[in-house]
């Protein structure tokens, strides 16, 4: 404490010492006090130091503000625009946004990290076909993908790769160094696994996801009722087909024992040996009526015949229509069950400027706020400066 | 004669209208303190005479741009002072003032109480930036907040590193009563 107290004794009484006046001290101060009459009375009027490097960085953050507020309705547009427009594979290519579309169950993924929302807002009510009493799934997924890189081919490759290996199927692959497009399929059982792989591909905040999911069950059972029904039709054809047979069997067997018996009785009449001539004549007489039923029955069994070919032709015709009708149902039946194993999905690529990449790490509204930090911090340094402004 | 405040700034306001007589008392009252520091710095009174003096007529060509907010004439002086220095240093092709060590002892001043060698031997052991900040602390008597101004630096930077200086001042001292 008291060599504190020392040191500052010590050196007040050095600094008190040490200060003093220049030998010339008069000549020095004449010539200063002569300069003073020399100062130019413009001078009193000092231009001001302005601080044009806060003005700079506030018309800086002026400027991105504008532009950002100018850029938010075209890159809504824009950005979104190819990811809206992808067709899915064999779904329309511009899918109707109004007020009485999407009536499917739809679901936007916001998957892992910060997503861009395509700019509708999705909705989602019971479909109102279904029957509530009906608990049954038949899932159709499609996953639909912006992804936004810097290097557009090599990750079009990627993806390809990925999903090869889980075991997909690639429907179409184009890329550019600017835009890219793959369309492709997987195994529903593998599209979390696949998922996961493909999303991280790059990072989230380069990634858009929509995924749509559509339960079948409407025309799973409109499938179902129209094969019950074409069922229904061909055993109905069939059974038509038997009693046709049947019927033209009966109806044969009976006028071929009729002709026979004609037939017969003509045989006998012919042998029989009389010469008694009006036997003779009731004999003709008989044979003569006989003839007439014979050929009458004759003619009836031929018509039987023709109507018959053609009813059972006709028949024939109709159950292979229903044939081919119920194996048109069944296959369009494996359709669906094959659209609910799998997921179809399609990525659209498009190449980032670096300009887009800080927007979207920091949004313009910090790059504006940090600029007006930067203008503030400039000018309370400039005022700072300029109070110590020297000669 | 230390200037009172508001005496200062009514002086400076004068002098800025190029009264001489205020520039004069601002010459008295200032110049001992100024000389004093640039003679402990330049070991050389006649260097330190005609960077005093081109410290004073640069000032006096400025004044009219100075503006006070705060900051008081003197701490603006020693400023261009420095400045000065600086730029003799530069002409000269050195970057750092003379050690004292190697030079003569403020320019043949006959007359040195035994306190004031035992003080200079003192600040001798202390490296320049030290003797930079007591100079200005204790010969030109400049207020901490004046300090931080002219050596551009914080407040509590200032503060912190005069009481580092003393305290190694205080070893020194303590190192050579013993």
């Amino acid at each position: 404490m008291n060599n504190r107290r020392a040191i500052r004794r010590i050196l007040a009484a050095w600094g008190s010492s040490e200060r003093r006046l220049p030998l010339r001290h008069e000549i020095l101060k004449g010539k200063i006090l002569a300069s003073v009459e020399s100062v130019p009375p413009e001078m009193s009027a000092a231009p001001r130091h302005l601080p044009w490097l806060s003005f700079a960085l506030t018309g800086f953050a002026a400027l991105v503000l504008l532009v950002s507020w100018s850029g938010v309705d075209r890159g809504r547009g824009e950005k979104n625009a190819p990811f809206t427009d992808i067709p899915l594979i064999g779904m329309p290519a511009a899918e109707p946004r109004g007020a009485d579309a999407l009536p499917e169950q739809s679901s936007l993924a916001p998957s892992r990290g910060k997503e861009s929302a395509p700019d509708f807002m999705p909705r989602s009510w019971p479909e109102p076909n279904i029957p509530i009493t009906d608990p049954r799934e038949f899932l159709k997924t499609d996953y639909r993908a912006l992804m936004r890189t810097r290097r557009v081919e090599e990750l079009a490759r990627r993806i390809e790769t990925t999903a090869r290996g889980f075991g997909g199927r690639m429907d179409s692959m184009t890329s550019s160094k600017k835009f890219g497009f793959v369309a492709f399929v997987v195994p529903a059982n593998k599209f979390e696994a696949f998922r996961r792989e493909f999303e991280g591909l790059v990072n989230p905040r380069f990634l858009t996801v929509e995924i749509r999911t559509e339960n079948l069950l409407p025309q799973k059972q409109s499938l179902e009722e129209q094969k019950k029904q074409a069922e229904q039709t061909l055993s109905e054809f069939r059974a038509n087909r038997q009693s046709v047979v049947s019927d033209h069997n009966g109806i044969v067997s009976a006028l071929q024992s009729q002709l026979a018996a004609i037939r017969d009785e003509l045989a006998l009449l012919r042998d029989e040996e009389t010469d008694d001539p009006a036997r003779k004549a009731e004999i003709a007489s008989r044979i003569q009526e006989l003839l007439r039923q014979e050929n009458r029955f004759t003619l009836r069994l031929i018509n039987e015949n023709a109507s018959y070919g053609e009813k059972i032709n006709s028949l024939d015709q109709m159950i292979r229509n229903a044939e081919m009708n119920l194996q048109n149902i069944n296959s369009q039946d494996q359709g669906i069950l094959d659209t609910v194993a799998t997921v179809r999905g399609t990525v659209s690529l498009n190449w980032i400027s670096i300009g887009e990449v800080i927007e979207l790490y920091i949004s313009f509204y910090w790059i504006a706020f940090l600029f007006s930090v930067a203008a503030v911090a400039s000018y309370l340094w400039h005022r700072r400066r300029s109070r110590m402004a020297l000669p | 004669m230390p200037l009172s405040i508001p005496h200062e700034a009514s002086l400076v306001e004068r002098a800025k209208r190029g009264d001489r007589e205020a520039v004069g008392e601002l010459w008295d009252a200032l110049a001992p303190k100024i000389f004093g520091y640039l003679v402990n710095t330049v070991r050389d009174r006649t260097l330190a005479e005609d960077i005093l003096q081109a410290t004073w007529l640069k000032a006096i060509r400025a004044l009219p741009r100075f503006e006070e907010r705060g900051i008081g004439i003197s701490a603006w002086l020693f400023a261009i002072a420095r400045n000065e220095c600086r730029e003799h240093w530069r002409r000269s092709g050195r970057e750092t003032p003379f050690d004292p060590m190697e030079h003569d002892q403020a320019g043949g001043d006959g007359g040195k109480t035994e306190e004031k060698l035992f003080a200079e031997q003192i600040l001798a052991s202390l490296s320049e930036s030290d003797r930079e900040i007591l100079r200005l602390r204790y010969i030109a008597d400049l207020s901490l907040n004046d300090l931080a101004r002219v050596l551009q630096l914080n407040f509590v930077t200032v503060r912190v590193r005069i009481h580092r200086a003393l305290a190694r001042a205080r070893n020194a001292l303590a190192s050579k009563t013993l």
